[in-house]
């Protein structure tokens, strides 16, 4: 067994892109990336390779592999993205206190409108949270729910509320009958 | 095609910046709470989408969608982040659409890969310079003391490159056998600028495994100087990194086989075999035949030290078959060193008497300096089994000379108790008694746990009163092997540990 000589780098790796490239476009356009942040993945991918080129075994494979993964994280990104601006402006929200009382008790109406679609448990989770302003411990000993387990609950939780508060129809009737299970 | 949905509310004159005409930002909450009169621009809400939008604003768009503006969710939720799904058979996660709408994009992307192909060859050309640059940056740390270098390097950005970090791994690496304190140090180094490189001008995760690579060498170089609650906490670091790293199998999968080595000198036989099939298992599926050659090899000897031989021999069969020599010879050396241990351990001593000659040859061609000492014990072992008392106690007096030079206190103490052990069967006890008496300042000097230096001074007494018997010394040598992996373990002299 020998590893390829790869002195010459510069001509090797865009000899690679080459051969390359039609199954990198197939990955971007399976994953849905949009062009304007395709660039961004696709320009981490290669130069993540440029930096371990001595210590890739397969070039090709490695790419195909990398740009994959960096589109799932990509996704994954976003997700949290929404999900941390929601949480955040809720809190902010709810612990205004220059807000006129009138605003409030609408706010106070509307938010209660909402957490009433979601799964039970969610709703109790939400109300320690932004109701009481629990931090995470505290609700998981309220809960009865392990420590370990209460940031993945808790995450489930917010994007049941970002996908009831941005998207029309996300959660169907089964999934609100059902609810999280700890 | 374009990103994202065609608006209900973006045609007309609008304010493109934030909210529908009419509306401004803190007018917007009370006007839709009346009746959603105005609503965000799609740009707004995209932003939102996108996690781009400034916080107050983005608290605005949140008050809006509380009051539960039917138009805005449609809007939004046509921007809501790609599902993606498990494949049944593998419950991998894979694309969202392989074949459908993604095709279409396809065209999309192709002006983007010339541009990008284009800062590639800029950024080849720079981490060439970078290279040429690494080994002048090299000598303006010659002669610093260790944390006068790491004051430099923090203080001048010019030290802040690649190829520095890269440099100091390797000697590092090189380093670990031969000289394990100068290995620390380079790794030290290299993680304190590691953490310096600018993620704008590389990129972040690529950084962040060059970090976490770092962090698993100077893990394991604290791991071979038996600093082992160190290396944890580096090897600790080096996950955190990973985590936000490129995703390569094959950086886990060195991560992990360093973690496994870890968990292997502490004696968390289990975890370090669960780590080691996942390394295995890792690395088929990506093809690293070298990396799964190399978890095999360690496998056996995590077998070796479970009192498992025969699983350890076939393991390490195995994986001597996929190991590449030319990618690391030393693993070669590793896996015959180890083959030779195994026979010691078996107490098959003829059959590695007839290995030691072929050992020895790579040891002499390839070995670091404590390479060559550990297999110097091993061949005073041998000796030692086979009953060749005077020339084991020779070999065993040279590597525990070593060993205290090196400073490696637990390894010379093991070392003193075999040497022992054969004076003692010589009927030596002067000798014994010398011995137990040295043992004790080297260990003192080491921070030893004080249920060490019990262990040590019921040694010492027991030779003072000549009645250091050879199972007095098997006993004191076993606590000394199970508390390195233990260090609170209480000694109770003359019982059992």
């Amino acid at each position: 067994m020998t590893i390829p000589d790869r002195s010459s780098t510069a001509e090797d790796i865009s000899q690679v892109l080459g051969r390359v490239r039609s199954a990198l476009e197939r990955v971007l356009g399976s994953y849905d990336i949009p062009p304007e942040d395709a660039e961004d993945v696709l320009q981490d991918t290669y130069l993540t390779l440029l930096y371990k080129w001595e210590k890739v075994q397969c070039p090709e494979a490695w790419l195909v592999g990398t740009l994959r993964k960096k589109c799932i994280m990509y996704w994954r990104k976003r997700r949290k993205r929404i999900i941390d601006g929601m949480d955040a402006a809720i809190l902010e929200l709810l612990s205004e206190p220059e807000r006129p009382s009138q605003e409030r008790q609408d706010l106070s109406r509307d938010f209660d409108r909402v957490l009433g679609r979601l799964p039970d448990r969610c709703q109790r989770l939400l109300r320690l949270r932004y109701g009481l302003g629990l931090g995470p411990s505290e609700v998981a000993e309220r809960m009865g729910y392990q420590p370990s387990s209460i940031r993945k609950i808790t995450s489930r939780c917010l994007t049941n509320l970002s996908k009831e508060l941005t998207a029309v129809g996300f959660l169907d009737n089964d999934e609100r009958a059902t609810g999280d299970r700890p | 095609m374009s990103d994202g949905p065609t608006s209900p509310h973006n045609s007309g004159g609008e304010d493109r910046s934030g909210f529908h005409p009419s509306a401004s930002v803190s007018q917007l909450a009370s006007e839709s709470d009346s009746g959603f009169e105005s609503h965000p621009s799609t740009e707004t809400l995209a932003s939102f989408m996108k996690g781009r939008l400034p916080r107050d604003d983005a608290r605005e768009v949140v008050r809006h969608l509380l009051s539960g503006c039917v138009s805005c969710r449609r809007e939004t939720g046509a921007w809501w982040p790609k599902e993606l799904v498990r494949a049944p058979e593998t419950k991998k996660v894979v694309a969202i659409d392989e074949r459908g709408s993604g095709e279409a994009r396809r065209k999309e992307y192709q002006p983007m890969f010339t541009r990008v192909a284009a800062t590639l060859a800029e950024r080849e050309r720079s981490f060439a310079q970078e290279r040429e640059m690494a080994p002048g940056l090299r000598a303006d740390l010659e002669g610093l003391s260790e944390d006068e270098r790491a004051e430099r390097v923090q203080g001048d950005p010019r030290f802040h490159v690649w190829a520095l970090v890269e440099s100091l791994l390797e000697d590092s690496r090189e380093s670990g056998s031969r000289q394990p304190a100068d290995a620390v140090a380079l790794a030290r180094l290299a993680t304190t600028v590691a953490e310096l490189l600018p993620e704008s001008r590389y990129s972040a995760a690529a950084v962040h495994d060059l970090r976490a690579r770092a962090w698993s060498q100077l893990g394991n170089a604290q791991r071979i100087q038996n600093l082992m609650w160190d290396a944890q906490e580096s090897l600790d670091t080096a996950r955190q990194h990973l985590e936000r790293g490129s995703g390569d199998p094959a950086e886990r999968c060195r991560m992990l086989v360093l973690q496994a080595a870890l968990y292997g000198d502490l004696k968390r036989f289990d975890e370090a075999f669960a780590l080691l099939d996942r390394v295995i298992s890792l690395a088929e599926r990506s093809s690293e035949d070298h990396l799964r050659g190399s978890a095999l090899i360690r496998k056996a000897r995590l077998a070796q030290r479970r009192d498992d031989p025969e699983t350890a021999v076939s393991l390490l069969r195995d994986g001597v078959s996929l190991i590449d020599p030319d990618q690391d010879p030393r693993q070669v050396l590793v896996a015959g060193h180890n083959l030779v241990h195994l026979l010691v351990d078996t107490a098959r001593y003829r059959e590695a008497l007839g290995r030691l000659d072929e050992i020895r040859a790579l040891h002499l061609q390839l070995g670091g300096q404590i390479d060559f000492v550990r297999f110097r014990w091993l061949e005073a072992k041998v000796y030692d089994g086979l009953g060749w008392l005077k020339r084991a106690a020779a070999l065993y007096k040279e590597v525990r000379s070593s060993f205290i030079e090196e400073g490696l206190g637990y390894d010379s103490a093991l070392v003193s108790l075999e040497l022992a052990a054969v004076y003692s069967r010589e009927g030596k006890t002067a000798e014994v008694r010398r011995l137990a008496e040295e043992m004790l300042p080297i260990f003192s000097s080491q921070k030893a746990h004080q249920e060490v230096i019990a262990a040590l001074l019921f040694f010492r007494d027991a030779a003072r009163k000549e009645a250091a018997t050879v199972p007095l010394i098997q006993e004191v040598a076993e606590y000394l092997r199970r508390s390195r992996a233990n260090p609170g373990l209480p000694f109770r002299g003359g019982l059992s540990t």
